[in-house]
């Protein structure tokens, strides 16, 4: 629902904003993209023991112990934002990352080997939000930002059988350095952008239903039409 | 009516059993019909049954009839099955008899002394319908109903837990852990099912309570509601080289919730076929059939026990409804 209002809201946005309201520090123009790469941060999952119950007294025996965890991935996105005024940018942004879900196997009470199982992730993250762009904070060229916001988690196990759903919240923040900006033509800036965020994410492969932390680091190159 | 008789050893026993035609997470009691063997089951809505009406010196016909429809309403609360029963009232009937009525009680049977229990089925061989099922207990043991187990006697509710397992018509698990005792006896050191075929022991009470590999057992005999479609199976092939290991047992075990459910592989193929699984990634655990005697699964098949067990190397992921593609474990020889 909230992916929805911010895709309304954009649409809503574009092509409104007079190119007079942006500040010198932040680049004129209806509509900024950028795509890039980076790193989604892993999460551990916890232990959990294969347990039977033992003879003679019913109290739990381990068969063998087992520690989860979705590891850390490359990613790549794409962001599209509207400035609503030279401080505020609504933004939406889909990520796609390709984690690896581990399950690490040990202690086995027949002496089977330990090994790490493994499996495929496909992780898609859509969301949106607002950018706070903190011109006046402005130094050697770099636009320092904040953003947060919400938005929509879907992770496929591997072989694509099996679609887990959840969500997530957002907080962030980064820089971005424009290599020009002009007034008018189509393209009216192009520059670098590196994000660092903090999801909070819910649902998904995740093994219970509370929040966990996922630090992520892009870098993306920007345009402004 | 075309009846056989099939006597179903429970505990401490060597039980001869059949497989159905696709054998899911467990073993079922079947019988064959035409080379094919197929799964026994009732068919008839809330079958009756009594109970004996002959206590034992430590528990009263009375105490017995409350145990025993104890241990019958665990079975029918499980939420995945559609399970019922209904007492019908005490008789002077023993149980083993052919006499047209489902009873269950003591009976002395010394012969039998590693025998807790038993099970026997009067079965049409048309239909695969139970038409009767006995179960006796074996009264030259110690027995208790005491909630907390007592020291020295066996628990009467968890061996009936498993008797009505066989009542129900599933066969024996195989996830549980043994070590083997001079003179051919075994001493558990561990079981994941109540349906295992060794008793815990004196004084333990754990097999009150249904394990997952008996519930998925259950619901996939007699399914309730959306049960296929809200749970998933996996399938693979144990193989030692290129060949198929016959009776390799498969474990399929969920880091999520904790359970172990189990099958076996049938076939020459090694393919095994384990159901009713939360949806979800799974640790597969393959182990050669050696925590109790072969017989106590299989009659008539050439049980391969000399490898090494051996856990699948990528997480597989049961889908809602279905099964995910095939895998291969292999195993290699101890």
């Amino acid at each position: 629902m909230w992916a929805l209002v911010v895709v309304t809201a954009l649409g809503w946005t574009a092509g409104v904003l007079p190119s007079s309201a942006q500040s010198l520090s932040t680049p004129v123009g209806h509509v900024e993209v950028s795509a890039g790469v980076g790193l989604l941060g892993g999460a551990t999952f916890g232990e959990q023991a294969a347990s039977e119950r033992a003879g003679g007294t019913g109290d739990p025996y381990r068969l063998f112990n087992t520690e989860t965890e979705l590891a850390s991935s490359g990613a790549f996105e794409v962001r599209v934002g509207v400035p609503v005024t030279s401080r505020f940018t609504l933004e939406g942004r889909a990520s796609r990352g390709r984690p690896e879900l581990r399950t690490s196997i040990s202690g086995d009470a027949e002496g089977a080997p330990s090994l790490t199982a493994v499996e495929r992730v496909d992780q898609y993250l859509i969301d949106g939000g607002v950018v706070v762009r903190l011109n006046e904070w402005r130094i050697w060229g770099l636009v320092p930002f904040a953003a947060a916001g919400a938005g929509y988690l879907r992770e496929l196990h591997e072989g694509q059988t099996l679609v887990e759903d959840g969500h997530l919240y957002y907080v962030g923040g980064g820089v971005t350095h424009w290599f020009f900006a002009r007034s008018r033509g189509v393209v009216r800036a192009a520059g670098l952008r590196a994000d660092v965020r903090m999801n909070l994410l819910s649902g998904g492969v995740f093994f219970n239903d509370t929040l966990r932390r996922q630090g992520t680091v892009f870098g993306s190159v920007a345009v402004v039409f | 009516m075309t009846v056989a008789r099939a006597r179903a050893l429970a505990v401490l026993a060597c039980f001869a059993v059949g497989l159905p035609g696709t054998a899911e997470a467990y073993l079922h009691l079947g019988i064959d019909a035409g080379g094919r063997t197929v799964s026994i089951r009732w068919t008839a809505p809330r079958p009756r049954w009594f109970a004996s009406d002959r206590g034992v010196l430590s528990v009263s016909a009375t105490e017995f009839q409350a145990e025993v429809a104890q241990a019958f309403a665990s079975w029918e609360a499980v939420p995945t099955a559609s399970i019922g029963f209904q007492f019908t009232g005490f008789t002077g009937a023993l149980p083993l008899e052919d006499d047209g009525l489902s009873v269950l009680g003591f009976r002395e049977e010394p012969d039998l002394d590693r025998v807790l229990g038993a099970t026997s089925f009067l079965v049409d061989v048309l239909t695969s319908e139970i038409i009767e099922s006995d179960v006796f207990f074996n009264s030259v043991f110690p027995w208790s109903v005491s909630p907390t187990g007592e020291a020295g006697r066996f628990d009467l509710r968890s061996v009936a837990m498993h008797e009505i397992g066989h009542f129900l018509g599933l066969g024996h698990s195989a996830i549980g852990e043994t070590e083997r005792l001079a003179e051919g006896r075994r001493r558990v050191l561990a079981t994941g099912a109540v349906m295992f075929p060794i008793s815990l022991g004196r004084g333990v009470v754990a097999d009150r309570t249904l394990q997952p590999d008996d519930i998925a057992g259950a619901s996939d005999l007699y399914p309730d509601g959306d049960f296929r479609t809200r749970t998933g199976a996996i399938a693979g092939r144990a193989r030692l080289g290129s060949a198929g290991v016959l009776g390799a047992h498969a474990v399929a075990f969920n880091p999520r919730t904790g359970s172990l459910i189990a099958g076996f592989a049938v076939g020459s193929d090694g393919a095994f076929r384990i159901g009713g699984l939360t949806p979800g990634p799974h640790v597969i655990r393959v182990e050669p059939l050696d925590d109790a005697d072969l017989e106590s699964f299989f009659s008539s098949l050439d049980v391969n026990v000399d490898f090494q067990v051996t856990f699948h190397p990528r997480l597989i992921v049961a889908p809602a409804g279905g099964a995910g593609p095939d895998f291969d474990v292999a195993v290699r020889a101890k």
